[in-house]
């Protein structure tokens, strides 16, 4: 290979683009982020079927999603808390088009429940398009970026499963079985009304982060009626509202174990071989004291993480 | 009347979870996840305690005037 080709491939492999606009242009609209990064296919696609899926949402509800929020919650930012918000440019248009009803009590379209998870996890599903966006942004095509958008795409629909996909089997079932039995054990205390998000809007949010489960028990056991008083209704709130909550720090956890362990690679090719999944924080956890051994035996490792923001 | 025992059950079991995914976040190895994890569950659990504590001194002190 001549010095112009070498320096071409180069050039073609750099990262491009700053990770926080190709995040922010993503999350206004997807896919706005990959073509700003030169990924025009997946942002077109992107495009296309996140912001297709939020339009069959709107259909399907006729757009009265925010109509369960109760008259006094409604105001401009209410809805910044529901999962839609991942989906910026899907939530401006719906608040624009149909925000909170026409102001009298109407009825609900037959399959209001499935449109309003349709958009929901529209906007969910931005949130690991982001993630790849910004890994993009960070590594170029010189590392793929895929592995870590999927790890968290896939512990967003699944507890624990983008872990166990990266080999991390114990974590991956140990976080399962902790926030989806979490989340049952709050739905059997709320007696399933928690399973509502027309009873229990916000809540229902917060739980919407757990993926797949409380969709499908949503579409199961959501329409349940309370017939009697129920003494930890709040407890069982409040744990599936948690459990969801918590699953973000599991999908953190799986960007990052698959994010440094591409960033350590080559060190440990190079024969750094200390350096464990985490690279040469590694190093840390396991000598009990703080060592720069892998990045300053290694000037290619050093110089993979000098592209971090 | 909310039974004092199964109130206590569920925050012990709220608090399981919270530490346990809060120790798998910080630390990058399973071993040293476990190592950790029975230190920073009781930290949580007294840590709790003490504020429940302050919580109903502030009560019977300032809501009773």
């Amino acid at each position: 290979m001549t010095p112009a080709e070498r320096n071409k491939s180069s050039s073609n492999s750099a990262p491009k683009g700053d990770p926080t606009v190709a995040v922010l242009l993503t999350w206004i609209l997807p896919g706005a982020g990959h073509l700003y990064l030169g990924r025009t296919v997946v942002g077109l696609l992107a495009f296309a079927v996140l912001n297709g899926m939020y339009w069959l949402g709107l259909k399907l509800s006729a757009g009265m999603t925010f109509e369960w929020l109760d008259p006094e919650l409604r105001s401009t930012f209410a809805v910044a808390l529901s999962p839609e918000a991942g989906n910026l440019g899907g939530l401006v248009y719906q608040m624009k088009t149909y925000a909170f009803g026409l102001g009298y009590p109407r009825p609900f379209p037959e399959l209001v429940r499935v449109g309003s998870a349709l958009c929901a996890v529209s906007g969910m599903l931005n949130f690991a398009l982001m993630t790849h966006a910004h890994r993009v942004s960070r590594v170029g095509s010189r590392t793929p970026a895929w592995p870590a958008a999927r790890a968290v795409l896939l512990t967003s629909i699944v507890p624990g499963l983008g872990h166990f996909v990266q080999g991390r089997r114990a974590r991956g079932l140990c976080i399962a079985f902790l926030l989806l039995g979490f989340f049952a054990l709050g739905t059997v205390l709320a007696d399933f009304s928690n399973l509502s998000r027309e009873r229990h809007f916000y809540y229902w949010s917060g739980q919407a982060l757990l993926g797949i489960a409380p969709l499908i028990s949503e579409g199961i056991w959501g329409a349940k009626a309370v017939t009697g008083h129920l003494p930890y209704v709040e407890a069982g709130l409040g744990f599936g509202c948690v459990a969801g909550l918590l699953n973000i720090l599991a999908m953190i956890d799986a960007y990052a174990f698959e994010a440094d362990g591409q960033d350590a690679q080559p060190a440990r090719h190079s024969g750094a071989s200390s350096a464990g999944p985490w690279g040469a924080k590694d190093e840390k956890s396991s000598s009990g004291a703080p060592t720069a051994q892998g990045a300053a035996s290694e000037p290619g490792a050093a110089a993979t993480r000098s592209t971090a923001p | 009347m909310i039974d004092p025992i199964r109130h206590l059950l569920l925050f012990l079991v709220a608090s399981l979870v919270i530490v346990a995914l809060g120790v798998c976040f910080s630390e990058r190895s399973d071993r040293a996840a476990l190592r950790a994890f029975p230190r920073r569950f009781l930290t949580f659990v007294f840590g709790c305690a003490l504020f429940s504590g302050i919580m109903l001194i502030c009560e019977h002190t300032f809501a009773k005037v």
